[in-house]
């Protein structure tokens, strides 16, 4: 009777916590480097040291923290008990591993015991098998996280009892198809970025344009209305640059609402700047200072789809390429466009300021719902 | 012109200068060499060392010789991980079940009430199901399953088949588990009504249900009062739960949920205290931190999302629900959420499911997005003041 009734008692609390799940769940993060000139990879292996207590034990005293002293201590078992759960094969030969230093490092959940080692290989490998055995039989839900980098690119698969052995083909790794992928993110992210779109829209409408005796006149020549977009254009690419990159490499970090606001924010100033003028020239400013506020959208663009540490560069100048690229193309469409269009006596009334109060009305929506958390059906 | 451009100088100047403060430590983690022998590298949480015992006391990792050893292993296990919350001693118990784990033919009752609580951890609710039903199948006269059965039915949304498990209880178990179950699935129902006096009763009775029942009775209890709108006596049933059971993670979280409801993000944080390795913790302490402006906001909110990014690493799509209420409430992010919380909905459907949805829908714009959640409410009559002014902003106020 009592016994049932403890059972019970447990899962009484079981269906309160059923959704509340808590802890991180057992990983080990596994990083191989390998080149195409080289028959070596290079290895290293964070095992979570709960893990390691469980299954070799590394708190020699007992005292339920476990030091340097005794990580240290057990290195030379540690590294016996994980190499002999890792099998690295190239193209069919089982490479060797030859260890190398035992050290340490913190994760978002505790401490790690790193594995440094180096694995031999016949030849430069192009297909490497990955045969993944740690920690499975002690607990299932154990995953390897592998991250493989071939000449610099890298990519990633779960190691599972399920999919426990993988075979990589390297061969067609390369850092340049990698940078065309985070090219066309850059596009990508460019064409249905519409925050991003109507800025420039909102900064490309004038170009056609100048300023002169308290009123708009039509350009005369190509040249100057090219000169202009050329002018804002640029000032844009070189601010969102330096604000990408600092971001990305994790230099500078504003929160996401203050970015997304920001961003809102700039739509509507330069819509509203082109219905009641205020820069009528050197738009270029207006479009650097505000540049830097949206490449820090675009970091957090990138950052979501997963920077590659090791491949960084390749990824954040891809990435930038292709926001480039997509940029040049809405300027392609709509510069011509509104260079024919400059002198027509709709131009102003219909596009500069009715396209730009559009502008506005929608930017003004997102920054309150940004701004303030409101939300608008 | 020279002062208007001045102007935007002196804004773009501002601008740095936020970008300059906001300078962070984002330090790349590198492995390193501890000075000294004596550096600590890591204090073993009480789950592990909980799990240690476990281990030490029942041999594990020799193979098990018969059954009834490896259940008793596997519930020591399991009991490890409930109360943790930690999904490292629910692997354990599935070592501990040995060659059992895969057993089919000639599977005990207790064997699959026992691989279906494991199931239930991880969210393989179908799979949880299929195990419960076959374990009933052979002997109806089994409490804790039917307990199980009840609980999966109603995080997916199942409320008429979590009450049929609710109402089996009743003869069989202890009276406050089956009022417990029955008042919860009640008020899932249309029946609030009647389910706060029923389990208010049945708390006031004498009972030999141990402190984990009695906590999830009275949390239970205060979420029903929460959805009805009763502020003032749903916040005193979370006292009474946390006065019991002062760690109950789902408690806190629920209670924490109420009273940002409120508008009381001070009093959230002082009930979510310092606790936030859970993420349903550390995700009300980031909502709580971001709307009192908070010092230390920034700070919650990068670690939640890097919780999420590990997650997503290892293809863990249990937290989809925390996660589309990060991306909109924290991040402001609300097409992400949207997506999220879409998905999320199609796995499990319990109230904060269908209101993450409706949240997510509603700051999209997109009423169509919400469908599936008003039609649940609809087909459930679940009594919710939340969901039904969620439900009237998004149909315009029109009767459904």
């Amino acid at each position: 009777m009592n016994t049932w009734l403890k059972w019970i008692a447990l899962l009484g609390i079981g269906i309160a916590a059923s959704t509340a799940q808590a802890h991180k769940p057992s990983d080990s993060y596994l990083t191989l480097n390998a080149s195409s000139s080289s028959s070596d990879i290079r290895g290293r292996w964070d095992i979570a040291l709960r893990d390691l207590e469980i299954a070799v034990g590394v708190d020699a005293n007992g005292d339920g923290a476990i030091t340097w002293g005794e990580l240290h201590l057990n290195s030379a078992q540690i590294f016996d008990y994980a190499i002999a759960r890792l099998d690295l094969s190239a193209d069919g030969t089982a490479c060797v591993v030859s260890r190398g230093d035992v050290l340490t490092d913190t994760h978002s959940d505790g401490g790690y015991a790193v594995l440094d080692f180096t694995a031999h290989c016949a030849a430069p490998p192009r297909a490497l098998a990955v045969g993944y055995h740690l920690l499975f039989d002690i607990d299932p839900s154990h995953r390897g996280l592998l991250n493989l980098g071939v000449d610099g690119a890298a990519r990633t698969a779960v190691l599972s009892p399920q999919q426990a052995v993988q075979t990589f083909d390297l061969a067609h790794a390369s850092r340049g198809r990698q940078f065309l992928q985070f090219v066309a993110d850059g596009v990508h992210h460019i064409w249905v970025g519409y925050d991003h779109l109507l800025f420039l829209i909102s900064l490309l409408l004038p170009a056609v344009l100048v300023w002169r005796g308290g009123r708009w006149v039509p350009v005369g020549t190509l040249r100057s209305a090219l000169l202009s977009v050329i002018a804002v254009v640029t000032a844009f690419t070189v601010s969102h640059s330096i604000t990408l990159t600092l971001a990305a490499l994790g230099v500078v970090g504003l929160p996401s609402r203050l970015v997304e606001s920001g961003i809102a924010l700039s739509v509507l100033l330069a819509a509203l700047n082109n219905v009641w003028p205020q820069v009528t020239r050197r738009a270029w400013i207006l479009a650097f200072a505000f540049g830097l506020v949206h490449g820090f959208g675009f970091a957090s663009v990138l950052n979501d789809l997963g920077l590659p540490r090791d491949a960084l560069a390749v990824s954040l100048a891809g990435f930038n390429v292709g926001v480039e690229l997509g940029q040049l193309g809405v300027v392609l469409v709509v510069v011509p466009l509104i260079f024919v269009l400059r002198a027509r006596r709709m131009y102003r009334p219909a596009i500069l300021v009715g396209g730009s109060t559009a502008i506005a009305v929608v930017a003004a929506a997102w920054f309150v719902q940004r701004a303030l958390g409101f939300g608008l059906s | 012109m020279c002062w208007e451009v001045r102007n935007l100088s002196i804004g773009a100047a501002a601008l740095i200068a936020t970008a300059t403060l906001a300078m962070g430590t984002t330090a790349f983690a590198a492995p390193y060499r501890p000075a000294a022998d004596e550096v600590v590298l890591e204090r073993l949480p009480p789950a592990l060392l909980a799990a240690r015992s476990v281990r030490g006391a029942t041999q594990t990792g020799a193979a098990p010789v018969d059954l009834d050893r490896a259940l008793a292993s596997a519930r020591r296990y399991i009991e490890v991980g409930q109360t943790y919350a930690d999904p490292r001693a629910f692997g354990y118990a599935q070592t501990a079940l040995g060659p059992w784990w895969n057993a089919q033919e000639n599977a005990t009752p207790a064997l699959r009430t026992t691989r279906a609580r494991i199931l239930q951890f991880r969210h393989e609710f179908a799979a949880a199901l299929a195990e419960l039903k076959a374990a009933l199948d052979a002997d109806a006269f089994q409490p804790d399953a039917w307990l199980q059965f009840a609980s999966i039915e109603q995080v997916l949304g199942n409320i008429d088949a979590a009450r049929t498990g609710c109402l089996k209880l009743v003869p069989i178990a202890d009276p406050l588990v089956a009022a417990t179950c029955v008042a919860a699935s009640g008020s899932l129902a249309g029946r609030s009504a009647q389910a706060d006096p029923l389990l208010t009763r049945a708390l006031a009775q004498p009972t030999a249900a141990d402190n984990g029942v009695r906590a999830w009775a009275w949390t239970t209890l205060a979420e029903i009062r929460a959805r009805m709108g009763n502020v003032v006596s749903a916040e005193e049933a979370f006292r009474e739960a946390l006065a019991i059971e002062p760690e109950d993670v789902y408690a806190r979280a629920a209670y924490a949920d109420l009273l940002l409801d409120a508008g009381r993000s001070t009093d959230a944080r002082r009930v979510l205290g310092d606790a936030t390795q859970a993420d349903a913790l550390l995700l009300r302490a980031a909502i709580a931190a971001q709307r009192n402006r908070d010092r230390d906001a920034d700070a919650l909110a990068a670690n939640l999302s890097e919780r999420f990014a590990e997650a997503r690493a290892r293809n863990d799509e249990t937290h989809l629900r925390e996660q589309a209420r990060y991306r909109l409430e924290v991040a402001h992010d609300s097409n992400a959420a949207l997506a999220l919380a879409q998905r999320n909905f199609a796995n499990q459907r319990e109230p904060a499911d269908a209101r993450i949805l409706l949240e997510a829908a509603l700051a999209v714009g997109d009423a169509a997005a919400a469908r599936p959640a008003l039609d649940w409410m609809t087909a459930t009559r679940i009594d919710s003041v939340a969901l039904a002014a969620l439900s009237g902003k998004l149909t315009g106020g029109r009767v459904r």
